[in-house]
């Protein structure tokens, strides 16, 4: 019981890394840890054992997508939110950083590129977070990488914010 | 086993990068990127990725985590907000039998019209004010 909670206060700072590199906006970010903290104390008879960070990053994920889901339908609000990548001090003053690279991204594909590479998931445990088979996650790691390759080497291609 | 396949998929070179290689195949990806350029080049940019990205966003981890994120903290409002929550249930049942009962009203005598309309519209702006509490349900007071 207290052995839960302490494993969720462990996972916390690394839920916000996750969520950091997710959203690119500190406040955002933090909004989304406390909901996927309320929604993991509250239910905890529905773990069901095994890896809790998988369990926590999985409903940070999900509330994350229904957070783009609602913004979708008020497109206006999606250019203000971006407050790590949107230096806008002229066009090459910002530089080709991997925040913007990583904002170019489809959500899915971003997801399991950070999955992997910030948080050290192994590709099942990235399946399950996702809900889709491993060659899937391995495709979207496939694409992340090859279009992250191509915005650092000059290449521009359309920002795609929302999915 | 002492002979494994010499060929090296684009899939391995990703789960090369990743750690997610057996001993055996992870020996036969360093042997291929040894006489292929291009994949070991390819194999160096996706690792200076990654390098990147954890310059970039290990240091959150090491930020102190603000109040709001305790679990302590947390699990106290947790019992304040299901208080909410519980007289919201009630205050919507109660709600409910209210507006039907003046809907029944104003639909056997007309005049009542304008009493459903005023309290419909409050319904609606009370809605409109608190559909936004969503995000933060737990930072509703208790009272």
């Amino acid at each position: 019981m207290a052995s839960f909670q302490q494993s969720v206060e462990a996972a916390v700072p690394a839920l916000r890394r996750y969520a950091r590199a997710l959203t690119r906006n500190a406040d955002i970010a933090d909004d989304l840890v406390q909901d996927t903290l309320v929604r993991a104390l509250r239910s905890e008879r529905l773990f069901q054992g095994g890896d809790i960070r998988a369990w926590l990053f999985t409903i940070l994920t999900n509330l994350n997508r229904n957070r783009l889901r609602s913004l979708a339908r008020r497109p206006a609000m999606s250019h203000l939110e971006d407050d790590d990548a949107a230096d806008f001090s002229g066009p090459e003053a910002g530089g080709r950083d991997i925040s913007r690279a990583l904002a170019g991204l489809v959500e899915d594909q971003r997801e399991a590129l950070l999955l992997v590479v910030l948080e050290g998931l192994s590709y099942r445990e990235i399946a399950e977070v996702q809900g889709v088979p491993i060659g899937t996650v391995m495709s979207r790691l496939a694409r992340a990488r090859a279009q992250i390759k191509s915005y650092l080497d000059g290449e521009r291609p359309a920002l795609r914010r929302v999915k | 086993m002492t002979n494994p396949d010499p060929n090296v998929t684009p899939e391995e070179l990703h789960a090369y990068v990743d750690n997610e290689l057996t001993p055996e195949r992870r020996g036969a990806v360093e042997i291929w990127l040894a006489s292929h350029p291009d994949d070991a080049a390819q194999v160096a940019a996706w690792r200076a990725q990654a390098d990147a990205i954890r310059a970039r966003y290990n240091a959150v981890a090491s930020e102190p985590v603000p109040a709001r994120l305790k679990v302590e903290q947390i699990l106290r409002n947790g019992r304040s907000w299901r208080a909410v929550a519980a007289a919201a249930v009630i205050a919507a049942f109660i709600g409910g039998g209210v507006v039907g009962w003046v809907a029944h009203g104003a639909s056997a005598a007309p005049v009542e019209v304008s009493a459903f309309e005023r309290l419909s519209g409050e319904a609606i702006a009370a809605h409109k004010l608190y559909i936004n509490e969503v995000r933060h349900p737990i930072e509703v007071g208790a009272t």
